[in-house]
């Protein structure tokens, strides 16, 4: 199912909770059954092992050990809002921490290409806050090979040094970033 | 940048200062599934083709 996301800053769920160092963050989703859920958007205290400068922004609901669960697949009443939020809420952190960038994981293909197809379609208004660069730097297992025992690795396609996302810009989903990293442009 | 949205990132930092919450984080830098922090060279890729080519 294709889910069309708009984001606004205009448009946000209410953040209820915020640390003090603007890191860790909760709000309320509304679900499509009307039900609400309490996510939780996690900025890491220690940047990249591979990127510096870079912090990785997760998000998603609580597991039972009251951790993000960030590959959970939750409906919500309205996407937009829920993405729209989460990304104000990094703009946030990065206006209050110059130099820093956040990155946002693909965990798997269909995630990484969504996210990108995301970044796409709201790119004049993101471009207004953020600068947008995609990453490969590591190699997905199932990547390439025709047959079950076909080395899938493609040591080629890796790209380590971030590459700026330019509007209309086309990667087939084999070849996806796996990483997306951004700063804003105010802090800059 | 829009004045509203300028001032709602202004009230959204006030807010962190003067309430911030005690709030935990995991500690955990995710990078990916787990597959991904163990294969990163080449050679690790080949010893781990063997592998599945030996069951």
């Amino acid at each position: 199912m294709a889910i069309s996301v708009k984001i606004d800053f205009e448009n946000l769920y209410e953040i209820e909770h915020i640390s003090e160092d603007l890191r860790i963050s909760t709000f309320k989703t509304e679900l499509e059954d009307g039900t609400y859920l309490p996510l939780k958007v996690e900025i890491s205290n220690e940047c990249h092992t591979l990127l510096p400068n870079v912090y990785n922004l997760a998000f998603g609901p609580l597991d039972k050990k009251g951790e993000i669960n960030d590959k959970a697949q939750l409906s919500h009443k309205d996407y937009s809002r829920v993405f729209s939020t989460i990304l104000f809420d990094g703009l946030n952190f990065l206006n209050n921490n110059k130099g820093h960038y956040l990155g946002i994981d693909g965990s798997d293909n269909a995630r990484a290409y969504m996210y990108y197809m995301f970044l796409q379609r709201n790119y004049d208004y993101l471009s207004k806050y953020f600068n947008i660069y995609g990453l490969k730097y590591y190699v997905r297992i199932t990547r390439f090979g025709k047959n079950q025992y076909d080395n899938p690795f493609d040591f080629t396609d890796i790209q380590p040094v971030p590459d700026r996302i330019l509007k209309g810009s086309r990667l087939p989903p084999p070849v996806m970033y796996n990483y997306f990293i951004f700063n804003s442009k105010i802090a800059e | 940048m829009k004045e509203s949205i300028e001032a709602k990132l202004l009230a959204l930092t006030k807010k962190a200062k003067e309430n911030g919450a005690n709030l935990k984080g995991s500690g955990a830098i995710r990078n990916g599934s787990s597959l991904h922090k163990i294969i990163k060279t080449k050679e690790q890729a080949a010893t781990f083709m063997k592998l599945l080519q030996s069951l």
